[in-house]
């Protein structure tokens, strides 16, 4: 093993053909293990019940998995970094990703967009303090409308689920890019466009983001 | 189960709270390990990596992945500084 390689080395290693190839990607997956092992074990509460065995047999998973993923983008390496801070990149965010599927995987963007219809609740029951003065329940009202307006005129229905699903229940972007069948980068793009496009039309109808939070907020 | 109305206040008041950041979460992985290792060696961001800092902040995958980074990174330091 050889752990003291430079970047050149990694590449040429990893490009080249038998025994030195077959090395490099055994240091490789060692390294990559050992990192997921540590990050799996030490900073993920959510996995505090799981047996080192299956923390071990996980960081294995994932580090072929990353492996894989380093060895198909080897070009793309650019040498702004050392090549192992890099993998390791690539690694962790495969372990990430597949963990964030696997836990959100009944999770149902269609189901989001069936709940929160229910038009019984007063604006007074909405935080849970005192009974707002009528003019300022008008007023809040007459807001909430506009708001609406506005989300309907900006967004489509998917759009808002998948606007109240990152940002009211927290699902990660790329849970929310694959039921929308896009990716993390293009959904990112489309809330940012969608936030900056409600923003202008609010301010339009004279809620500024001052207002609005002055309004609303305790 | 929250009112739409509630959902509507929450939704507004949430998003015109967050920062935001002109940066996607591609550009933001692609420089993300430089700003790993100059975290974990001490080192100030240029205006390049501040920008990835500020996406970092206001993207929670990102951010949850970045965090990951820097802790690998850390615990390697740390164990090629006491080996």
């Amino acid at each position: 093993m050889n752990p003291q390689r430079t970047n050149e080395a990694w590449l040429s290693d990893l490009r080249a053909e038998g025994d030195v190839r077959e090395t490099a990607i055994a240091d490789l997956r060692a390294r990559l293990q050992r990192g997921l092992h540590f990050y799996l074990s030490h900073e993920r509460s959510d996995l505090a019940d799981r047996t080192n065995e299956e923390l071990t047999q996980m960081a294995e998973d994932f580090a072929q998995e990353g492996l894989l993923r380093v060895l198909e983008n080897l070009d793309s390496f650019r040498g702004d970094s050392m090549f192992t801070t890099w993998a390791t990149k690539v690694a962790v965010r495969v372990a990430i990703s597949e963990m964030r599927r696997a836990r959100y995987r009944d999770f149902s963007l269609e189901a989001l967009t069936e709940n929160g219809d229910g038009k019984d609740l007063n604006l007074s029951m909405i935080n849970g303090s005192p009974p707002d003065r009528p003019e300022v329940a008008t007023e809040k009202q007459e807001a909430i409308e506009k708001i609406e307006h506005a989300i309907q005129a900006v967004l489509t229905p998917r759009q808002r689920a998948a606007m109240e699903a990152l940002i009211l229940e927290g699902v990660p972007l790329e849970v929310v890019a694959d039921r929308l069948g896009t990716n993390r980068n293009a959904l990112y793009k489309l809330v940012f466009d969608a936030r900056r496009k409600l923003r202008l039309h609010l301010s339009e109808q004279g809620l500024s983001p001052e207002y609005i939070l002055d309004l609303f907020e305790d | 189960m929250k009112s739409r109305e509630q959902r509507t206040t929450e939704l507004i008041t949430k998003m015109l709270k967050k920062h935001e950041s002109g940066m996607d979460c591609s550009t933001c992985s692609e420089k993300m390990q430089c700003l790993a290792e100059l975290k974990v060696n001490g080192g100030t961001p240029d205006e390049r990596l501040a920008a990835v800092q500020r996406h970092i902040e206001c993207c929670g995958c990102c951010a949850m992945e970045f965090k990951a980074l820097v802790a690998i990174l850390q615990m390697e330091h740390d164990a090629e500084g006491a080996s």
